[in-house]
């Protein structure tokens, strides 16, 4: 197995895990948050579509410059537009990752804040860091959000006190 | 590239932001959980500091049983305030960084079991045991960054930024 399939192996587990988490984002409840300097749940959830994005991004070029004022996050405003996004997203991410070899893993990849270089890494690391990492790191924050909510909560590594 | 140092160097990069989120620990809120249904934050602190000793025992041992037969093996002390935390992140992952750094690509792709009462409950190479081990602290570590938020500490910068520390 090649890094490049463990890859697209990883992304596949983990999304499909993700999906059933949102599809269980109560559709009434996307303006709740469990603390006033908390992401609603709205937010949370369109957050973690983001985190699917950045595959594209990274695959598709050896740098990105993010400007901080300019950035217009995700926001989605119901339940199915949010799985729909997600399933776009994937699918876009799924054709952009069947094109990665091993070279293409280890290529170097530069993140700029503002035109200014803030880190380089092989590419691989980076699809870890920000795509998988990134998306496990909410999607947890979200399972507690839904326990918060009374929603019975999926399990991703092990049982649940519901599953 | 090599399998061994993509993980090991993931393990360093995950390892900071544990330390981060563990540093912020409050003091004698083991027992705190945010619903009736949930874990205790104790637990899940514990696990985010000891989930490199998980790695560790993947490279070096041939399976595990986290149900043994004959009982549980004897309880950890709980640890209850960031130091004890700290400490405890320090030394599970000078475990797995040693384990990392003396084995191989072959033996990563090699089988390991994971067994609860002496049964089989998943078998797959090592490398995928690693991998999710990694993504299962990161989950743990996300769940707790939530508490930290609704217990009222200052919740660190992780991936992104957070509400109270925006120099990401």
């Amino acid at each position: 197995m090649t890094t490049a399939d463990a890859l697209r192996a990883e992304f596949d587990r983990e999304t499909r895990a993700t999906r059933r988490y949102l599809e269980r984002v109560p559709g009434d409840r996307l303006d709740w948050r469990p603390h006033q300097k908390s992401f609603t749940a709205g937010e949370l959830a369109s957050h973690i579509v983001e985190c699917v994005r950045w595959t594209e991004a990274i695959f598709n070029g050896d740098e990105f410059n993010v400007d901080p004022a300019t950035f217009t996050p995700v926001r989605v405003a119901s339940v199915p537009e949010l799985l729909d996004t997600f399933d776009a997203d994937v699918a876009r991410s799924v054709r952009v990752l069947a094109s990665v070899g091993d070279e293409a893993v280890t290529r170097p990849w530069r993140m700029k804040i503002r035109g200014t270089v803030r880190f380089e890494r092989p590419k691989a690391m980076v699809f870890r860091d920000f795509t998988l990492s990134h998306l496990i790191h909410h999607r947890g924050q979200l399972s507690v959000y839904l326990r918060l909510l009374e929603v019975p909560v999926p399990g991703a590594y092990g049982p649940t006190a519901d599953e | 590239m090599k399998l061994t140092q993509l993980v090991l160097d993931e393990l360093e990069r995950e390892a900071e932001l544990s330390r981060r989120a563990l540093e912020v620990v409050p003091a004698g809120k083991a027992d705190w959980k945010p619903h009736e249904r949930s874990m205790i934050f104790g637990y899940l602190a514990d696990m985010v500091a000891n989930i490199p000793n998980w790695v560790a025992m993947i490279v070096t041992q041939p399976e595990l049983d986290v149900a043994p037969p004959g009982g549980p093996q004897q309880k950890r002390e709980p640890m209850n305030d960031s130091a004890a935390f700290v400490a405890a992140l320090d030394k599970s992952m000078s475990a797995a960084r040693s384990a990392l750094q003396q084995t191989t690509d072959e033996h990563l792709m090699t089988g390991w079991r994971l067994l609860a009462g002496g049964k089989p409950v998943i078998e797959s190479s090592r490398y995928i045991m690693i991998r999710d081990t990694i993504n299962h602290w990161v989950h743990h570590r996300g769940q707790m960054t939530v508490y930290l938020r609704l217990m009222g500490a200052r919740v660190p910068a992780l991936y992104g930024p957070s509400a109270d520390d925006k120099s990401f």
